[in-house]
């Protein structure tokens, strides 16, 4: 990240600086993010209690009166988080509203970020040890010191000509304990000779020391998602209530879903059941005019089979099976089903109890018998009618 | 806020009214469901029927078969059937006559003969193609030489083809 810029304050107003070569940028220079000027920034370091992400921002913004002395409403902060050991730190970035408007001004929406954004990198890497990180840069030098991965504080001067004199202050900064510590020095790539020898010359022999280069850092700086003051950064955490209602609002949503679709599987059921019923209904329909015609065509045939003539033939066949061998028939005269005969023969009433059980005639009668003279016969006459069959 | 209230609130309504749907839906489905069960026991089997029908249709045919149309015969064409069959089965006819008898016409016939060629033409007359019928018949054998005179009137029955 070679094209990322830093902005200078000089005679009350703000000037970009390319990081390559310190060139000023003018008003149509490309830059891809910049870096805002130590000195209009306060930076504090606030131990968190275990509270949610989402509660950290309201409870920093309450803590932030007792951290500085400015009008609140005028006051703007952004703050990363570091953790350790479960610990957490919030290191919080305080300046005043408008130093921030004239920066996104002068970004034009492009990242923001400070010193302390490309020394987190480091400070997770040397966690181990307690390091003070020294940012030289054009016109400042900040001063972060780290004790066991966490800031302690973090305190910038102005870069005066003098090595001998800016380390001087450096070493005033730091307090009596700070013996142990290790330095570690961050400058531009072009400033690392003249620096080195400088340090040479006023640390102990034997006293080690880290250079590292700005721009190296920078190169890392792509990696990072931790940039300042920028709107998803400060819309990172979702309410929890909000989640809730999401959630709920979901839940709800996905039951009246599941219900419609049950509904609507119930309705095509129906539906079916509907058209099931319909077609038998007229199955039925056709069923009952198919009996009506049947019951038609009986009825059309009974008035044809009932109009058919009586047999004669027949009656007279079985007329002579029940006498024969018993009389033989002298006369016999039948119109439609009433009938009479005359016969000479034995027994005339042994025969009409034969009759009384055949069941093709009825109404039978003996009318008169005669016995006949020398025999043992006797001529008798017969009524009757014969069933309609 | 306002809004997801609004939201639930719609949901809830629509979920109320979804779960009446549902329950009406359900209590429509178990009675057309009884419904279909019934009508499916009743309902007539439609071969059986279909079948029984085809058979009072044949049988009608075969029945109206035996009937003459109005037009298919005339008193006159019948009497030369009877008198030929008469003679063909051996009977002397001694008169015939047509008589009317409320409205009908018949053919009266006074014949001679065996009682077993009398019995013969009976039986043809019962089983001819056609209803004839005869709604009078003497018979006398008291002559006592084995032969009979008898007495018969008969007619064909006829239909109307409109009625049939």
């Amino acid at each position: 990240m070679t094209d990322c810029a830093y902005a200078e304050i000089a005679d009350g107003s703000y000037e970009l600086f390319l990081f390559e070569k310190n060139h000023p940028l003018g008003l149509s220079g490309h830059f891809s993010s910049l870096m805002m000027a130590r000195p209009d920034f306060d930076i504090k370091s606030v131990e968190l209690p275990p509270v949610s992400e989402h509660d950290i921002q309201n409870m920093l913004r309450f803590k932030l009166r007792s951290l500085y002395p400015g009008n609140p409403d005028a006051t703007v902060f952004d703050y990363t988080l570091l953790s350790r050991k479960n610990k957490k730190y919030a290191v919080l970035f305080i300046t005043q509203k408008k130093t921030i408007e004239t920066y996104r001004n002068l970004s034009h929406g492009r990242p923001l970020f400070l010193p302390f954004t490309l020394v987190k990198p480091l400070i997770r890497k040397y966690s181990e040890e307690n390091y003070a990180f020294i940012f030289y840069h054009t016109r400042w030098i900040e001063l972060m010191m780290v004790q066991s991965g966490m800031l302690v504080f973090s305190s910038v001067i102005n870069r005066g000509e003098s090595f001998e004199i800016n380390f001087g202050k450096i070493l005033a900064l730091l307090p009596e304990y700070s013996e142990g510590l290790s330095l570690v020095f961050i400058c531009a790539k072009e400033d690392t000779d003249g620096l080195n020898q400088a340090i040479r010359g006023s640390l102990d022999p034997g006293s080690s020391y880290r250079m590292v280069s700005i721009e190296e850092l920078l190169g890392n700086l792509h990696k990072k998602n931790d940039f300042l003051f920028s709107e998803r950064h400060k819309k990172r955490a979702v309410p929890h209530t909000l989640i809730i209602f999401f959630f709920t609002a979901i839940v709800l949503l996905l039951s009246v879903l599941i219900l419609h679709k049950g509904v609507q599987q119930r309705k095509a059921y129906f539906e079916q059941l509907e058209n099931r019923m319909k077609s038998y209904e007229s199955q039925t329909l056709s069923m009952k005019s198919l009996e009506n015609e049947l019951k038609e065509l009986e009825s059309q045939w009974m008035e044809l089979h009932s109009r058919a003539p009586a047999n004669i033939y027949h009656i007279l066949s079985e007329l002579s099976r029940i006498i024969e061998g018993r009389a033989v028939i002298t006369y016999f005269v039948i119109e439609k089903d009433s009938f009479q005969f005359e016969a000479v023969g034995q027994n005339p009433l042994d025969l009409m109890d034969t009759f009384k059980i055949n069941k093709n005639f009825q109404s039978i009668k003996l009318l008169q018998s005669i016995p006949v003279q020398g025999t043992n016969k006797e001529r008798f006459k017969v009524i009757g009618v014969v069933k309609n069959q | 806020m306002l809004l997801w209230v609004f939201a639930v609130f719609t949901a809830g309504i629509v979920f109320y009214f979804k779960l009446e749907e549902m329950t009406s839906l359900g209590q429509k489905t178990a009675m057309l469901e009884k419904q279909v069960q019934k009508i499916t026991m009743k309902a007539p089997n439609s071969d059986d029927l279909t079948g029984e029908k085809g058979l009072l249709v044949e049988r009608i045919g075969m029945e109206k078969a035996k009937y003459y149309y109005r037009d298919e015969i005339d008193p006159y064409q019948f009497s030369t059937i009877i008198k030929n069959l008469l003679s063909e089965k051996g009977l002397y006819i001694k008169k015939y006559q047509t008589i009317e008898v409320k409205e009908r016409t018949y053919l009266e016939y006074s014949v001679s003969g065996d009682a077993l060629e009398l019995a013969e033409f009976l039986r043809v007359v019962a089983d001819s193609d056609k209803y004839w019928s005869i709604p009078f018949l003497s018979i006398d054998a008291r002559k006592g030489d084995g032969t009979i005179d008898a007495v018969f009137r008969i007619n064909y029955e006829t239909i109307n083809e409109k009625d049939y």
